[in-house]
């Protein structure tokens, strides 16, 4: 049964000429094969585990009669939670999915997210070109456990959607896949954008309630994914060496315009990632746009602990941005700025108040704001949280309140005068200096 | 009854501020804030009225 379609345009996969080196690295000694950045498994797999699986009740997780409650306490008992940037817990994701299908008759909708809409991350472009069908992997045994009829894959990079697209030509079922062209943008792939655009729509967000689990594309209930969730799902039900935890993707970059892509266990701590990429910023930025600024003993935590939330600062979708140089006052107005162009103009407390925030910053750069101002600006930061009807006022919000809280000295120094930094860039860079250079050379460095 | 504002369709219209004063509170560009989403007793008849009254159609009750 192979159904797979191409809907959109299909883009050069050929790199443009002086397009830098991305580097990819897979922490020293985790498995090559355990690991989703290494060689990846058979795809599509063998219909039964092979029997060097490790896995708790092979029969029950054969994909071709895969039994959901199997699927659900597996993802359950390794604490694996969403990688796109909320870390929900995919188990509770899962059976609320199964629930609404079960409550309405109708067959519930698969969707890989692949828009990875932030440009400071990378790692799962780089996860789809390296290994497309680990993560097709994952999204076949979802929809068999849920008995889906139609799975999605929704990507904007013409390049990955090519991988996704070659690998999905043998796409075994259940149903179809569809492979998608999604518009590239930073609200594009928030998941109610994803559904919108599936049903024929402008993607950008809707208003929740409903949450795509209960009415998603075409009012079904809906299960949307980060690429990496999927794929780290398939490795915990195909995993071949007993003992593997989750591993976890990080997007590494600097503010010197370097940038790493790397797969780490993830009983490591921050420190010791950054450690082994020797990169020694004072200042790191933990979530990318959406992020905190870390404190000292975030660094000692390990990453399971971030990806969980049960600690402040969270990995979100594991962008890691080290700042050398760069005074944190400016990185957040050029965050600002950014999701001022970026929001969709849907949200007045969105389309106004990130405005508003961003002009504070920008004066606090400058060294022109007054204490009356930073109060306001702190007075925003907490009011307008969940004002705007998808995460991209909040993410306004936490990089702002995790400045006035975190960095309060520095804050208080441009109140009397801009920092040498600030002052040596009055045109404040983009926030895109941030971004990962892309389309890239992928360089796997073993 | 609950009372929701889809905050991609209000255009800040102030309507339901001058039905409901006592549940829609309006920041200072005009968009709603809601103090809880549970409407206080008695006040059914005036959020009713605030929903008929938004030209946007922007607010949704439930019970
Ligand atoms: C503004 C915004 C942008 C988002 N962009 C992405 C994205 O590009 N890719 C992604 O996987 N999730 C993105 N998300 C998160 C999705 O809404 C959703 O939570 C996720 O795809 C669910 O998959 P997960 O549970 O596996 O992480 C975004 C969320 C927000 C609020
Ligand atoms: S919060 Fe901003 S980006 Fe999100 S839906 Fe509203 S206007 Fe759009």
């Amino acid at each position: 049964m192979r159904a797979e379609t191409v809907v959109g345009p299909t883009g050069p996969t050929s790199m443009p000429a002086g397009s830098r080196p991305l580097r990819v690295r897979v922490w020293p000694g985790l498995s090559e094969r355990a690991a989703l950045l290494g060689p990846g498994l058979p795809w599509p797999a063998p219909p039964a585990p092979g029997p060097d699986l490790e896995v708790p009740d092979p029969e029950r997780l054969d994909p071709e009669r895969l039994d959901l409650e199997a699927l659900a306490e597996l993802a359950e008992a390794a604490e694996l939670r969403g990688r796109g940037g909320a870390g929900f817990p995919f188990a509770v994701k899962l059976r609320a999915v199964a629930e609404q299908a079960g409550r309405t008759g109708l067959a519930p909708v698969v969707v890989l997210n692949g828009e990875e809409g932030e440009p400071a991350s990378a790692k799962d472009r780089v996860l789809m070109t390296l290994n497309p069908g680990l993560a097709l992997e994952g999204l076949r045994l979802v929809a068999a456990a849920l008995g889906a009829e139609t799975s999605y894959a929704y990507v904007s990079d013409p390049a990955a959607r090519e991988r996704i697209a070659a690998a999905g030509a043998v796409w075994p079922g259940p149903g179809a896949l569809r492979v998608v062209a999604a518009p590239s943008g930073y609200v594009s792939g928030e998941e109610t954008a994803v559904v919108r655009w599936l049903d024929g729509g402008p993607a950008k967000p809707t208003h929740k309630p409903p949450r795509p689990y209960e009415s998603g594309v075409a009012g079904r209930p809906t299960l949307v994914g980060n690429v990496e969730t999927f794929a780290q799902l398939a490795r915990l039900v195909r995993r071949r060496t007993e003992g593997d935890g989750l591993t976890v993707l990080l997007t590494v970059g600097t503010d010197r315009g370097e940038h790493v892509v790397v797969e780490v266990p993830d009983d490591r701590t921050l420190g010791d990632v950054l450690a082994w990429l020797r990169v020694d910023a004072d200042e790191v930025l933990l979530g990318g746009f959406f992020g905190r600024f870390v404190s000292t003993g975030t660094r000692g935590r390990p990453l399971r602990e971030l990806a969980s939330r049960a600690h402040p600062d969270v990995l979100g979708c594991g962008i890691v941005l080290a700042l050398h140089d760069t005074c944190p006052v400016s990185a957040v107005a050029q965050v600002l700025r950014y999701l001022d162009r970026e929001n969709a103009e849907q949200c007045g407390p969105c389309f106004k108040g990130i405005p508003a925030m961003a002009g504070v910053a920008d004066a606090l750069a400058a060294g022109t704001a007054g204490a009356e101002d930073v109060q306001r600006l702190a007075g925003w930061g907490t009011s307008l949280r969940g004002r705007g009807d998808c995460g991209t006022l909040d993410a306004a919000c936490g990089v702002v309140t995790s400045l006035l809280e975190q960095r309060a000295d520095v804050v208080a120094r441009h109140l009397e005068a801009p920092c040498g930094w600030c002052a040596d860039h009055p045109e404040r860079p983009e926030a895109t200096a941030f971004a990962v250079p892309w389309p890239a050379e992928i360089k796997e460095e073993r | 009854m609950r009372v929701q504002v889809d905050m991609t369709k209000c255009q800040a219209y102030g309507l339901c501020a001058e039905e409901a004063p006592e549940v829609f509170d309006l920041d200072e560009w005009g968009y709603p804030v809601l103090a809880d989403d549970v409407v206080p007793a008695g006040q059914e008849p005036s959020v009713r009225r605030a929903v008929g009254a938004c030209p946007a159609q922007a607010i949704k009750t439930t019970d």
